[in-house]
């Protein structure tokens, strides 16, 4: 216990000795650790996005979703997703189940907007969603354009609304006939991939019911997304080839869609993550290398202009490790406290910037824990050397040296 | 009647400093043994080679050749951790300039010398205030030490010396820095000090030093014999 209190009182003392320099070494460190701590943040944040947009397209499940707007300038040849393509692929996939769907927002209570779905009977077998009440849209909802709706289970809870109630959607009343636990995770429309992630407030209506734009039932009758269900996971990219070749015969072409699949979500979430690796990687290797030489440079002054009280120190009894102890504890104290600011500089910036940021982020132990032992790591590694030169200079000639 | 046991021996103890126009004998020959309760002053003109010695007796430095002994264990043969444990538990030490934390107050820095000794809190602060006491020091016990006097400064820095009850106490030139006032008062406190039992061997150039010597040594051109 006296220990601690005689090394805190060490620390105390060489701390206030160099406030300048001091300053210094903590702001550099505490931009490094900041940085470092949102990179962990962003990237846990990823990690659990790619989970849960695995999870929510389903292991085995390929999404051919129509392209946004920019997207779609960039192409020149094929058309758009139809529901000709959707019977085209029903017919020629064996074993697969095929479902398409059209979305749009539109709005309901007040001002408030939910995301409508129109599709047929066939897409909760692909997405497999678990029904909390209710059952799905089906057939005969699909055959006699019932104005039946299944909803989200947070737009049950949001709205309080139950089976058997009626809703307005877009002006037009619908039944509610079910509620689905659709996703749940409140991140979306990242990565472009809009068509996928449903978000939380969702009803789906019968694609007959003639709620949204296209009133069409023909085969040119427009689609947003077709979505394939493959008996075996192990199959998806055979299957996702055939697709493709098969939406490339005359005829039925398309360009301006987007396939996703597990492996393509997760190559996708590697890139940006690779890409905010780099980055913010970068940013904060460099402000803590900037921090740690800060840091060396700082305890060199240190030992300099403490070379007596070392003399002392040894004179006392102490010996050459208790010196290197001496410095390196005073690096590191400085460097954790460097830590503790920027890690919280970091979670008020993240926090504060949470909602507009186009990344997750996830702030967890790992972006506790990993920032601090790096920052302790670099207290350690670059006042080192200095201590141990400290340790060596001879007891009487640091004596002498007033 | 047996004479006192020697608490440090020096027999044709010499060092050498290395230069560019090669080794610089400072200290040519120390012959010397200091007995248990003695009060031992070295004097002699400056650059002589006190200091040199001084720091070979505190075990700061290694001799370059001769035998010293500290309670008849040569040093030679002491490894770096029995050297620091020898400072720590055998040596007291005063140094011309104090060498005080200077933020620190009279006791934290008398209590400093507890620093590398493993011993209760409670224990090593009444220590402190005792030895403190002892030395008319009381008074200014929280005053930081930049704040006292160099007297005062030179009292503290023999307390922290001398709260461990050393085995030999070690002055280097301890009044260099005092006026004639303050002179008078640390040599009175370092006879005090003696007749309590405590072993002292200081150096000094001023031999008006030299009365309050049980035994006396002189130090001249690098040779250090007993007077």
């Amino acid at each position: 216990m006296k220990l601690e209190r005689s090394t805190i009182r060490d620390v105390w003392d060489g701390i206030r000795s160099q406030p300048g320099r001091i300053g210094l070494s903590l702001f550099a460190i505490a931009i490094g650790v900041a940085s470092l701590t949102m990179l962990i943040g962003m990237l846990e944040g990823l990690r659990i996005k790619s989970q849960l947009m695995v999870q929510e397209l389903g292991a085995n499940v390929v999404a051919i979703l129509k392209q946004t707007d920019d997207q779609q300038k960039n192409s020149h040849v094929g058309g758009s997703l139809t529901r000709d393509h959707l019977e085209f692929l029903r017919a020629n996939l064996a074993g697969c189940v095929v479902s398409g769907v059209n979305r749009r927002n539109l709005p309901t209570l007040g001002d408030q907007q939910v995301m409508v779905v129109a599709t047929d009977d066939a897409l909760m077998n692909v997405r497999q969603w678990r029904m909390y009440a209710g059952r799905f849209i089906d057939r005969a909802d699909v055959q006699n354009g019932q104005r039946n709706v299944v909803i989200s289970r947070r737009l049950c809870e949001a709205w309080n609304w139950n089976v058997g109630d009626v809703i307005i959607l877009g002006g037009v009343p619908f039944r509610v006939v079910g509620i689905a636990d659709v996703g749940g995770s409140p991140v979306e429309s990242e990565l472009g991939d809009t068509g996928l992630m449903l978000g939380e407030r969702v009803a789906f209506v019968p694609r007959t019911a003639g709620v949204l734009l296209s009133t069409r039932d023909d085969g040119g009758a427009p689609l947003d997304g077709i979505f394939i269900r493959v008996p075996d996971a192990r199959q998806i990219e055979d299957v996702a080839g055939l697709a493709r070749r098969l939406l490339s015969q005359p005829g039925y072409r398309v360009d301006s869609v987007s396939w996703v699949t597990p492996d393509s979500l997760i190559r996708n979430i590697r890139r940006l993550s690779l890409t905010i690796e780099l980055t913010l990687g970068g940013i904060s290797f460099l402000c803590l290398i900037l921090g740690g030489t800060t840091m060396m440079s700082l305890m060199i002054a240190n030992v300099r202009s403490r070379v007596v009280e070392i003399g002392l120190r040894r004179a006392l009894g102490a010996t050459a490790r208790d010196i290197i102890a001496l410095f390196v504890v005073e690096a590191c104290a400085v460097t954790v406290l460097a830590g503790v600011a920027g890690m919280a500089v970091a979670n008020a910036l993240l926090l504060a910037a949470r909602n507009s940021l186009s990344i997750p982020v996830t702030l967890g132990i790992a972006s506790t824990v990993i920032p601090l032992f790096a920052a302790s790591v670099l207290g350690v590694v670059f006042a080192y050397w200095p201590a141990k030169t400290a340790a060596a200079i001879a007891p009487s000639e640091a004596l002498r040296n007033d | 009647m047996n004479s006192p046991a020697a608490v440090l021996t020096a027999k044709g103890v010499t060092k050498e400093f290395s230069s560019p126009t090669g080794p610089v004998p400072v200290l040519k020959k120390a012959d010397l043994c200091v007995r248990e309760g003695a009060f031992v002053v070295v004097t002699g003109p400056s650059g002589s080679g006190k200091t040199t010695f001084l720091n070979l007796a505190g075990l700061l430095d290694k001799p370059s050749s001769g035998v010293l002994e500290m309670d008849g264990e040569p040093t030679a043969s002491m490894s770096e951790e029995r050297l620091c444990e020898v400072r720590k538990l055998k040596l007291g030490m005063v140094f011309q300039r104090f060498h005080l934390l200077p933020h620190r107050s009279a006791v934290e820095n008398v209590a400093f010398r507890y620093r590398y000794v493993d011993e209760d809190t409670g224990e090593v602060r009444r220590k402190c205030y005792e030895v403190l006491k002892a030395l008319n020091l009381f008074g200014v016990a929280e005053t930081p030490a930049r704040l006292l006097s160099s007297g005062e400064q030179q009292r503290v820095a023999i307390a922290r010396a001398v709260v461990l009850r050393p085995r030999l106490l070690l002055a280097d030139e301890p009044t260099g820095n005092l006026d004639r006032a303050a002179t008078a008062g640390v040599m009175a406190a370092f006879r005090q000090l003696n007749k309590d039992g405590i072993t002292i061997l200081m150096v000094t150039h001023n031999e008006a030093l030299l009365d309050y010597a049980s035994n006396r040594a002189t130090c001249c051109d690098g040779v250090l014999s007993e007077a």
